[in-house]
């Protein structure tokens, strides 16, 4: 009986999570252009990778902008969280406004921003040269630029998911146990650092997770505003998979190149839960 | 808080540290409207304005003939609806199992479904690719439905919200001679919807954004999706910026329209989603 | 140690008033209890006088000092949640000396008064564990302890048995008595139940609707209360009251029976209506019955030493009589009392003397 109802999910699963996930692993041990037939190469391509200099500054590329857009994600997540949680009239509207870029399609997002990052006609350096700098970044055509500027819009666009997740960890907090802390004299920070945050690290590390397994896959910003340059400089892993698969058609490299990734988010989330006892409080 | 604090100073930082933060967020979103009705002659100044003297709806409709928009826009309609219903009924099905029924692997199954959730969605894609492929279905509906249609995500969702459905209205039901088709029909589908709703939701907000894979599984014009007409048309006219910005507007729309009113549903299901899955 | 004095305390939340105005001494070392029905303002009293809500108007002082305006932390008062509301990231020691933390008190004092406190409360083996890891009952001592661990001018509980089981309340309650013997702090107690409230207070303050209906002594307010309000609320089961109008020769019942009143200051004017109020231990083997009611019995409930019989009066009011020993089953009862245990109340249920 049970699997009558089962049986949708489990074929749609087996179908497109289940057999492909085995499938990318055994692609990953073959060359395969999709016109000849594959053919098995052992771990040709793992090593290939290991020596592939693009590659390597890919990975360069896509841990600086995990490095750099998952802590500032995080901290002014939490900062605008604290915030709007004492804000007590248009909470609402205010959490909807900071929501609205996590919803809108990444393609939009990345086009409105290579307009206003547009080096000569942009709102971004015209408010730099407003405030008197006088030779602001080309951004998106300055290798040095361009990723920062890729930062940027991903902090602006994935900011309120974390908030709103912050904001309803904080709204778990019982009023009861601040209260125990205002007869307790914990004020202002001290409330926030013995009271708020530990009673708020559940929500903290799950935000961490996601963020983080998220930024791993950034794609459509570097796809529309700078297509993985220039020169490679914002080439990200996941671009650099459809870039071998999808236009060099390199199937088995592409699929190697995702193994790696995966690896990267298995041992995150691994990493994550054997630390966790060290600092994430349930109630 | 119960006790109105008295550092009204702090109270004035963060206000405007709050309004700051939404005039950041918000400002794109103005300058998207304000490019797309701009002239050209307005677009090029220096510095740039937000106000448009003389503005000039005419974009919104050359996005229409000069790449195919309104069939993207329809096939986009058609295959986000098609997922979000797909989604709703597999994904409630399997919920249902999962939080009413018992049977043997019930707890080894879940917890396979709920390891799919850590595998990134493009660690599939090239064997998904593969399969839609051999299955000749480049190009077709279904091969940018079928592969959505079952969400690891929805399931947990809704298999969380099943299981506060007390037992007993259950138990009863069965006493009453209902069958499990009439149960999950009438009593834990309606009982539910709150958590339908979030995934419908939730489905709708992120296949209408999907990019990656209808732009590696559609190859005409006229099987493109929005997102992918957009990018083309960033291909095409990299300096048309307000037909770029028309285009964006428009791509955006059905899905602010849809999360402004279902905003309470959206959250909900997000944060029950992360106090699920601790 | 300090006394508590309010004077025109009032609280409005957002323009809807829940306390009208209270004047309320509590001496230095008292025990006082508020009790009143579900919705009538303790919990929002209590936490006034704890400054977890601010004061609408009114003056409240602690140990002589107006604590308006006072932190919380700063009014040397410590409070018992119902909920526990322990810190549930930390274990028991640290729950217990967090205040002191919070004030730099330095850590080898700390860990003495942490150590006295669950000594106190018999929680030394348990200073390791988190609050999860606890009982219900074990939780309580945890908070009684955080309380105590503070040394506080004075004790504020809010209904901190209630979520125990009846048991363990009662076990509970007589060590909070033994505390308050041993400390001597004024302490100030939330409670529904009223043998908590007879049992604990050395006051007893009976609310309604955000109005103290009267403070005293707890026998005092049983014996002679001020209202049919308070005679009602204290007491178990409740008094009975029967409605009469006044007559020449005392009170007539509904059916016509004239029944004698004790000696009143004021009697009342023939012809107004009154209720009369007499409890059911009245009728428990008065030594000398002067009076008698005819009732026509319900049920009659046997619960080994005494019964209770629960009929009808002459206008059809529920009556409620205790006997001793096992009653007889009868339908009609014949019920003695003393005319000297009966309390008047006019219409508008205050009492006539
Ligand atoms: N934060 C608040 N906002 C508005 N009204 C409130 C608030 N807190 C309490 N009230 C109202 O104040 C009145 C008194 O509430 P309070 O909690 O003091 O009652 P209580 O006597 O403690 O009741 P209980 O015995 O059920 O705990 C109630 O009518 C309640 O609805
Ligand atoms: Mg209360």
């Amino acid at each position: 009986m049970a699997w009558l109802f089962l049986l949708p999910s489990l074929v749609l699963f087996l179908l497109f999570t289940g057999l492909p996930v085995v499938a990318a692993l055994v692609i990953s041990f073959t060359q395969w252009d999709l016109f000849n037939p594959p053919q098995f190469v052992g771990l040709q391509n793992y090593t290939s990778l290991f020596n592939d200099r693009i590659f390597g500054q890919v990975m360069g590329n896509t841990g600086l902008y995990v490095l750099a857009s998952v802590p500032i994600q995080i901290v002014l997540g939490l900062l605008f969280a604290l915030g709007l949680n004492r804000v007590i009239h248009g909470k609402t509207v205010l959490r909807i406004a900071y929501f609205l870029p996590v919803v809108t399609s990444t393609i939009a997002a990345a086009l409105v921003w290579s307009w206003l990052f547009n080096t000569n006609f942009g709102v971004v350096n015209a408010l730099l040269s407003a405030v008197g700098i006088a030779e602001p970044p080309k951004w998106l055509s300055s290798s040095k630029w361009a990723m920062p500027a890729v930062i940027i819009v991903s902090v602006w666009q994935n900011l309120g998911n974390g908030m709103v997740l912050f904001l309803a960890g904080l709204q778990n907090i019982r009023q009861d146990v601040y209260d125990a802390a205002a007869l307790d004299a914990a004020r202002g920070w001290k409330r926030l650092w013995f009271i708020t945050l530990p009673l708020l690290s559940p929500t903290t590390f799950f935000v961490l997770i996601i963020t983080l397994i998220g930024s791993f896959q950034v794609f459509e910003l570097v796809f529309i505003m700078t297509n993985a340059g220039p020169a490679n400089a914002t080439n990200t892993l996941v671009f650099y998979i459809y870039q071998n698969g999808f236009q060099f058609y390199q199937m088995g490299y592409a699929s190697a190149a995702a193994m790696i990734l995966f690896a990267i988010v298995l041992f995150i989330t691994l990493v994550q839960y054997r630390l966790q006892n060290r600092w994430v409080h349930y109630g | 808080m119960a006790r109105p604090t008295r550092h009204s100073a702090w109270d004035w930082v963060i206000f405007i540290a709050l309004l700051a933060g939404v005039i950041i967020t918000c400002a794109p979103f103005a300058w998207m409207i304000s490019t797309a009705i701009k002239p050209n002659a307005e677009v090029f100044r220096f510095p740039p304005t937000l106000w448009v003297e003389a503005p000039l709806w005419d974009n919104f409709l050359r996005v229409f003939t000069v790449i195919p928009f309104g069939r993207a826009f329809a096939n986009s309609l058609m295959v986000t609806g098609a997922i979000t219903i797909l989604q709703l009924i597999v994904c409630s099905m399997a919920a249902y199992a999962f939080a009413c029924l018992q049977f043997r692997g019930r707890e080894v199954l879940f917890l396979i479904y709920l390891a799919a959730l850590m595998v990134p969605s493009q660690v599939t894609l090239i064997p998904n690719f593969l399969v839609v492929r051999n299955l000749g279905w480049i190009d077709t509906y279904q091969g940018l439905i079928l592969p959505f249609a079952f969400s690891s995500f929805g399931t947990f969702l809704l298999r969380q919200y099943f299981k506060t459905i007390p037992r007993e209205l259950i138990e009863a039901s069965r006493l009453d001679g209902c069958s499990h088709w009439r149960i999950y029909l009438f009593i834990v589908l309606p009982l539910g919807k709150p958590a339908l709703a979030a995934l419908a939701i939730f489905a709708f907000v992120s296949q209408w954004n999907n990019f990656l894979w209808p732009l590696i599984t559609t190859t005409k014009p006229e099987m493109q999706t929005v997102q992918i007409a957009l990018s083309t048309l960033q291909g095409q006219f990299n300096t048309d910026w307000p037909l770029l910005m028309a285009g964006s507007v428009l791509a955006t729309m059905p899905v602010l329209a849809v999360f402004i009113l279902g905003n309470k549903a959206f959250i909900s299901g997000l944060t029950a989603g992360s106090f699920g899955g601790k | 140690m300090a006394d508590v004095q309010l004077s025109g305390v009032q609280k409005a939340y957002e323009g809807h008033r829940v306390l009208h105005g209270i004047d309320l001494a509590i001496e230095d070392g008292a025990f006082c209890v508020f009790v009143g029905p579900s919705g009538c303002g303790k919990s929002t009293l209590l936490r006034m006088i704890a400054g977890l809500e601010e004061v609408t108007a009114g003056v409240i002082s602690i140990g002589g000092a107006e604590v308006n305006d006072t932190d919380p932390a700063d009014r040397g008062v410590a409070m018992v949640f119902q909920s526990y509301a322990l810190y549930p990231h930390m274990n028991v020691a640290e729950n217990m000396g967090f205040g002191l933390r919070m004030t730099g008190t330095p850590r080898a004092e700390i860990d003495r008064r942490v150590s006295a406190a669950a000594e106190t409360l018999r929680i030394g083996e348990l200073l390791r564990r988190r609050p999860a890891q606890l009982s219900g009952g074990q939780r309580q001592r945890v908070a009684i302890g955080r309380a105590i661990t503070r040394r506080p001018e004075v004790f504020l509980f809010d209904e901190p048995l209630s979520n125990l089981d009846a048991e363990l309340r009662v076990q509970m309650r007589v060590e909070i008595a033994k505390l308050h013997k041993s400390l001597g702090n004024t302490m100030i107690y939330v409670t529904h139940d009223q043998t908590e409230a007879m049992t604990l207070a050395d006051k007893i303050v009976v609310m309604r609707a955000g109005r103290v209906e009267q403070a005293g002594k707890p026998l005092d307010l049983y014996v002679d209360p001020d209202n049919a309000f308070v005679a009602g609320f204290l007491g178990s089961p409740r008094m009975n009251f029967l409605s009469a109008t006044v007559s020449n020769g005392g009170a007539t019942l509904s059916d016509g029976q004239i029944i004698a009143l004790p000696p009143l200051f004021a009697s009342p004017t023939p012809g107004t209506a009154l209720s009369i109020g007499l409890r059911p231990e009245h009728f428990s083997q008065p030594s000398e019955p002067d009076a008698w009611l005819d009732l026509k019995v319900d049920v009659t409930e046997h619960l080994g030493g005494t019964s209770f019989v629960y009929a009808r009066g002459p206008g059809g009011e529920e009556v409620i009589i205790e006997q001793r020993g096992a009653a007889p089953e009868q339908d009609q009862i014949r019920a003695g009392f003393r005319v000297a245990d009966v309390l008047v109340f006019d219409a508008d249920g205050q009492r006539i003397r």
